[in-house]
């Protein structure tokens, strides 16, 4: 690529004026203005542990109509969802036209004012509506040619992908920056090198080096900074999960940090001239122009009218945004107040098993649907089940099973759980196999004399087996099963090699902690602890379906763990727990809606029969789910299992699209609501809780969990080619950690287009904010809410709608936050 | 007051910030040269912006941190110019205090 | 032909009935209709009535290819809102391919080559609304003309030679008469090859093509980069009358493979490292046509297609796979035993009677089996898979040699070529050994060359 700019001076200026004396900046102070600007992106995690960020998480400070405004302009993107999609999304009735004139009629202030008439028979709020409903909207940003930032993330994906690359340059072992720099200047006409020599090393003084040439008089860089670090969000966001997130030694295979990309790109826009953007700006003038054609009017429209035609897109985006809130909310309310009222707080009845879910919005069907099928308690809690554990595979990188916000406290062996030990060991050798397979395989088709020999020998049997994944998915995930069940591991509780395990009092500690959290009463005779996981195939982002509170992965080893804990003698005299309970774990796949108990032969033969009827049960809720999930999917319900075995399958499940709500309540509130798979569900008894730490445990953490996951669905969806992942189909995988779209350039950040949107184009998810929903006193709440920064920035800023429903006084209450538009 | 000849003066350095910024006075200190320093965590207390709650248990990023840190007044001051920067649009408070040290090499890691 | 007419027929009627949008999913009946056509092709090879061994056996690919890509495409392409574009491009390039491989009109064959040009464009650049992929789409027809004039010229030139627009004639009259006029065609021919195939200075359309969605990609690599090397067979009498033209290609051939096992091991994406695995593996085949091994280069051309297709379609299981430290690199003193091996093989092979053309490959089986004989000896189940498989290659090589009408050509010299070239190949890949145990570092020129093409 020889972009014509190459030739010309990076500066026109430059070549006719001397440099202007500029103030140096000290490396500490670009040390902090780096670090500051590296903010403005969130960590991006790979996509085989992939958790849902907010892409606008460097604006969660500014009231979230700001935050919008200000990551249009830093990202050049469109963070609402255009009126268009809006429009189809009110005429599929997920938005009510009442909600939408009641938004309208509020922002204008006020029924008397939105009344008013500023011409014959047209009111204020009409002209609104106009602008809502049926006037043009303004064009999209167009997307600004940025080669020099091209350049630096080609240099990213070579340099982080060093580890699984058979070759690369001498020049990427100074580092990132050292590899940038060489790209750039091989493209450079031999002649033009000399200029940008002077260029130092070390990347913070390049950055120095930078600044100073192009005469940044200002005090504080940070400006320039972070709208270099927003050009590259997907690899900055990439480097920041390196240096913040990972585990050192995979740190250290490719060490950088965002200096190094900073410096790159200001040495590339040192080379290649700095992109230009136009902002974008709406035109009032013209919007006056088409709402008088609209509304038919000839006289001049009054001054008065100045505010609504002056509304930017954004503003009228978070228009509808709120009315879409409020047509999930104000119906839910609602019901939730009538089953506050009417919900009988005894159960008397010892139910036939309790089922621990995780809060996942996709819990909430099944655990409807396993209600209806008997004596069933159910309750929601973290996926996690509050173990800080990590897992390995003796002599494997460690795997985190929690929440990102914390760092594993034990580190657990996967080894084979009692009872399957000849399974384990198939899937050790197997797996050993595969693997030298695969390395062989990939060295012989990448060998000077090897390469041709090796497709011409594989080429007919790669045939077979594509035809066969394609036809027959189910009878080729058969043959690929045999290679043996990944579940026959287990964590083991016990001490192993480098591996701690948990000792007897840390195991108390937390089988304690999980039942005054929870609030649970193990009564019955099964106690069901299940986590849950996605299955898809030939897929990058198949991660992304599984259990964002288990970094990523699936829920299965917190489970098994727990349940393990419980079922020891020791733990169960020291808590009391009833002769007759046995626990279990479990993992509900909710791509096929099936619910696996783990290690039932290890149950005593008392319990066997309960295990069949629950077993029983749990076949016929999933048959039902499946059924309602099929029809929002629009396929057939026998079609999902065969999608998740089907390497061409894009979209095996909708994951957490539509999540609207979270719920902090007694499951006595929620169990007679149909939530529509829209609501995280977290058990909590504010009786209980009368210092309010266990409030304060659930909104900071799995709330603020929550709150990223509807974040980035919700941004996705607005602009699903700058803050999200674009189409799939064109998806590269890179490294072993993400996805490049086509050719090149940035690492895919957010959700894919077919993850987020129906096949007509219709959103499948509707942007809305997260509404928190807390059953307890105002007063106590409040407490929590005030103490906690990250909760006062969230609620206070707009970012989560927070409702109290106050059991005492049976008044609903909503948080004060700044207005919207 | 040096009368114990064995004790030397140097500079403390005490920073108590969000939780979830401590990457970053991490990073200044050892931008300055200060190599060791002792954080703090589950630290409440009461600023301009009301009452904060110390930390929860499933976030490392909920209440504040301290960091206690020593060095020679040079490099403990030139941190302290570095934080200035952040304090101007983030929470938390610097303060900087003289005291006495047994094995002053100790603290001049170098 | 009247094969080709039929299964003409039925391509266009599926491309009817999923361009009406009425008849239900675009891609179904494409796939339908695909397998339908397959289906008759096999039917009627049973029956004796397929034409010539080369239409039968790269028809069958393409169609096999097209079938599974489509079914893939079922599911894949399932948000595209241009699925019925999607679905008729894909017939219609299946078609021009079949046309252009089994028609016996110089015409038609440049009506298959050139249709099936603009069509490929327009599915890199399927998705319109993107200004990358119309990039690509544009950069594709401009490489992509070059191929086609030198074509257009080269057949015109050679007809007019002699006299005829009948293929087989052309070529039995261009081996009777050699002339200046004739090297000139040949090498147009060669030049027309080149472009199709992607080999240097024509890979960037292909290394630059990731803007197709996977399953075009796939398509691409399985099914239209071979026309080149299918051009080079049924014009091989051509090539063997102007040896100018034969060291042309053999050269074009043997840098390309170089070069784009280079980019395969530079490139950090899997797609265009595909892509140059794909540059390499074509200037391998032209290579060999070029030594007048047609045989083996046919059977290169499907079996390389479908290991790429598979290779492209499962791309999607990258993510999380990370280089098994545990399996050594192999030691350059191993690799070194291989290529001696090898060599003995080749001196066997030769020794047997088989012409030296075809030793070369076989030497360098040979080669690739040695290098992988640790591995494999540890694990039974593997030696035994890998045994199977070498049973398919030999009799892959033997299938295509008895459907050919001329499964070995003359090459433009003799053993020397041959050792010559697999001491190329063999050096190369000692420097690659030694090279990856050194640390696998390039020197930055050429490494940005390589990661830029």
């Amino acid at each position: 690529m020889k972009p014509a700019t190459l030739l010309a001076p990076a500066h026109p200026a430059e070549a006719a004026s001397p440099v202007p004396a500029t103030r140096q900046f000290t490396r500490a102070e670009l040390a902090l203005a780096v670090e500051l600007a590296a903010r403005t992106v969130p960590p991006l995690w790979p996509l085989d542990g992939a958790i849902a960020v907010n892409p606008l998480s460097g604006f969660e400070t500014e009231p979230f109509g700001k935050a919008v405004r200000l990551a249009a302009e830093t990202f050049r993107a469109r963070p609402w969802l255009p009126l268009a999609l809006w429009r189809r999304l009110l005429t599929d009735g997920a938005v009510e036209e009442a909600a939408l004139r009641t938004a309208a009629t509020a922002w204008l202030g006020g029924p008397d004012a939105a009344a008013a008439n500023v011409a014959a028979g047209v009111s204020r709020l009409d002209l609104l509506m106009a602008r809502l409903l049926h006037l043009p909207e303004d064009p999209a940003p167009q997307p600004v040619t940025d080669p020099a930032a091209l350049l630096v993330a080609d240099a990213c994906a070579a340099y982080f992908s060093r580890p699984v690359v058979a070759f690369g340059s001498a020049a990427a072992t100074g580092g990132l920056f050292a590899l940038a720099r060489a790209l750039v200047t091989e493209q450079m006409p031999r002649a033009r090198r000399a200029d940008t020599a002077t260029c130092p090393a070390q990347p913070l003084d390049a950055i120095g080096w930078a600044l100073g040439r192009e005469g940044a008089a200002d005090a504080n860089p940070q400006t320039r900074l972070a709208r270099c670090v927003a050009r590259l969000p997907g690899w900055a966001g990439h480097i920041r999960w390196r240096t913040e997130q990972a585990d050192p030694d995979m740190a250290a295979e490719a060490p950088a940090d965002m200096a190094d990309l900073i410096a790159a790109l200001l040495f590339a826009d040192a080379v290649l001239g700095a992109p230009e953007a136009a902002p974008m700006r709406h035109d009032p003038a013209a919007t006056v122009r088409q709402l008088a054609q609209h509304l038919g009017l000839d006289a001049p429209l009054p001054d008065t009218v100045e505010e609504i035609v002056a509304l930017d897109p954004a503003a009228l985006s978070l228009l509808f945004m709120q009315a879409a809130e409020d047509s999930f909310t104000t119906p839910l309310l609602a019901r939730l107040s009538a089953a506050q009222t009417s919900a009988g707080r005894s159960d008397a009845h010892v139910p036939d098993a309790q089922l621990v879910f995780c809060i996942d919005v996709r819990s909430e069907p099944m655990r409807r649907a396993v209600e209806a099928q008997g004596a069933y308690q159910t309750v929601g809690y973290a996926g996690f089940f509050g173990l800080m554990i990590a897992v390995a595979e003796p002599g494997q990188r460690r795997q985190r099973q929690l929440p990102v916000l914390v760092s594993p406290q034990h580190d657990l062996a996967l080894l084979p759980a009692r009872g399957c030990e000849g399974e384990a060991e198939r899937l050790r050798t197997r797996r050993h196999r595969r693997a030298a397979a695969l390395t062989l395989f990939d060295r012989l088709k990448a060998g000077s004399a090897t390469a041709y020999a090796t497709a011409e020998t594989v080429g007919a049997a790669a045939g077979a087996w594509m035809a066969l994944r394609t036809a027959a998915p189910l009878l080729a995930r058969r043959l690929l099963r045999r290679q043996g069940d990944p579940h026959a591991l287990m964590p083991s509780l016990d001490p192993h090699g480098s591996c701690t395990g948990l000792t007897p009092d840390e195991r108390l500690a937390y089988a304690r902690g999980f039942i005054a959290l929870t609030g649970i009463r193990p009564q019955s005779r099964l106690v069901v602890l299940t986590g849950h996981a996605g299955e898809a195939v030939n897929n990058p982002y198949a991660s992304a379906l599984d259990c964002g509170a288990c970094a990523g992965h699936g829920g299965a080893p917190n489970a098994r763990v727990l349940a393990a804990i419980f079922n020891e003698p020791a733990i169960r005299a020291a808590l009391d727990i009833p002769e007759q309970c046995w626990f279990l774990g479990a993992e509900h796949n909710t791509t096929t809606d099936e619910i696996r108990l783990f290690d039932t032969h290890l149950a005593p033969a008392s319990h066997h029969g309960d295990i069949a009827a629950l077993s029983a049960s749990l076949v016929e809720a999933g048959a039902g789910v499946r059924a309602a999930r099929a029809t929002r999917l629009h396929r057939p319900a026998d079609d999902l299992a065969r999608g998740a075995a089907h390497w061409a399958e894009v979209r095996p499940e909708w994951g957490l699209t539509g999540n609207a709500a979270f719920i902090v309540a007694p499951r006595s509130l929620t169990r007679s609501v149909d939530l529509g798979g829209a609501a995280f569900l977290h058990d909590y008894d504010w009786r209980g809780d009368a210092s309010g730490e266990a409030l304060a445990t659930i909104l900071t953490a799995p709330m603020v969990v929550a709150q990223w996951i509807n974040c980035q669905y919700l941004f996705s969806t607005a602009d699903n080619e700058v803050l999200g992942a674009g189409d799939k189909t064109v998806h590269n995988p890179v490294g072993g950690f993400g996805v490049l779209r086509g050719n090149g350039g940035d690492l895919a950040i957010g959700l894919p287009r077919q993850s987020l949107f129906h096949d007509d184009g219709t959103p499948a998810h509707v942007p809305r904010r997260l509404t928190t929903i807390v059953e307890a006193p105002v007063e106590h709440v409040r407490a929590v809410v005030e103490g906690q920064d990250v909760l006062r920035r969230l609620f206070g800023n707009g970012w989560v709608h927070l409702v109290i429903l106050d059991p005492i006084t049976g008044q609903q209450h909503r948080w004060p936050s700044v207005p919207l538009s | 007051m040096n009368d114990n000849p064995t004790l030397s003066s140097m500079k403390k350095i005490e920073v108590v910030v969000h939780a979830a910024d401590h990457r970053l006075i991490e990073s200044a200190l050892a931008e300055a040269g200060i190599a060791g320093w002792t954080m703090i965590r589950d630290v409440a207390g009461m600023g301009h912006s009301g009452f904060h709650q110390g930390r929860t248990i499933f976030s490392d990023e909920t209440g504040l941190v301290m960091f206690v840190g020593v060095g020679p007044s040079e490099r403990v001051r030139q941190a302290a110019d570095t934080l200035r920067g952040f304090f101007a649009s983030h929470a938390g408070v610097l303060f900087l205090s003289d005291v006495e040290v047994m094995r002053s090499d100790y603290f001049r890691a170098d | 032909m009247s094969l080709m007419l039929i299964i003409f027929a039925v391509l266009a009627l599926a491309a009817v009935l999923a361009g009406s949008r009425r008849a239900g999913d675009p891609v179904t009946l494409a796939a339908a209709g695909t397998t339908a056509a397959l289906g008759l092709l096999v039917v009627a090879a049973a029956m004796g009535r397929a034409g010539s061994g080369l239409f039968l056996l790269v028809g069958a690919l393409t169609l096999g290819i097209g079938a599974i890509v489509l079914g893939f495409a079922q599911r894949y392409l399932r948000a595209d809102g241009a699925r019925t574009r999607f679905a008729v491009n894909v017939l219609v390039l299946l078609a021009a391919v079949l046309l252009l491989t089994g028609t016996q009109s110089v015409l038609s064959l440049i009506a298959g080559w050139l249709v099936s040009g603009w069509v490929l464009a327009d599915l890199i650049g399927h998705q319109r609304h993107w200004a990358e992929a119309r990039a690509a789409r544009r950069r594709a027809l401009r490489l992509f003309t070059v191929g086609d004039a030198a074509l257009v010229a080269g057949l015109v030139l050679l007809a007019w030679q002699a006299g005829s627009r009948d293929v087989a004639v052309i070529a039995e009259r261009a081996a009777a008469t050699p002339t200046a006029l004739n090297t000139l065609g040949a090498v147009l021919l060669v030049v027309a090859a080149a472009a199709r195939c992607a080999l240097p200075p024509f890979s960037r359309w292909l290394t630059r093509s990731m803007t197709a969605p996977t399953p075009v990609s796939a398509l691409m690599h399985a099914g239209f980069v071979n026309a080149g090397g299918v051009l080079l067979i049924r014009f091989g009498p051509v090539l063997e009358s102007a040896p100018a033209a034969q060291w042309l290609v053999i050269g074009a051939g043997v840098f390309a493979a170089l070069w784009g096992t280079g980019i395969m091991l530079v490139r950090p994406d899997v797609k265009r490292a595909l892509a140059g695995s794909t540059v390499a593996q074509m200037g391998f085949m032209l290579m060999t046509c070029g030594l007048g091994a047609y045989a083996a280069a046919l059977w290169h051309i499907v079996a390389h297609g479908l290991f790429k297709a598979w290779l492209f379609l499962a791309s999607g299981s990258a993510i999380g796979r990370r280089a098994d430290a545990a399996v050594a690199a192999p030691t350059l003193g191993a690799t070194a035993v291989a290529v001696v091996l090898s060599a003995a093989a080749g001196a066997l092979t030769i020794a047997a009677g088989l012409p030296p053309t075809g030793a070369l490959p076989v030497a360098l089986a040979v080669a690739a089996a040695l290098a992988a004989a640790p591995a494999l000896l540890r694990t039974p189940a593997l030696l035994a898979a890998t045994l199977v498989l070498a049973v398919t290659y030999a009799g892959g090589v033997t299938l295509a040699g008895a459907l050919l009408a001329r499964p070995y050509g003359e090459a433009p010299a003799g053993l020397w070529l041959v050792v010559g070239l697999w001491a190329v190949f063999n050096l190369a890949w000692l420097a690659q050994t030694a090279r990856r145990r050194a640390g696998g570092l390039l020197p930055s020129a050429v490494y940005v060359r390589l990661l830029n093409s």
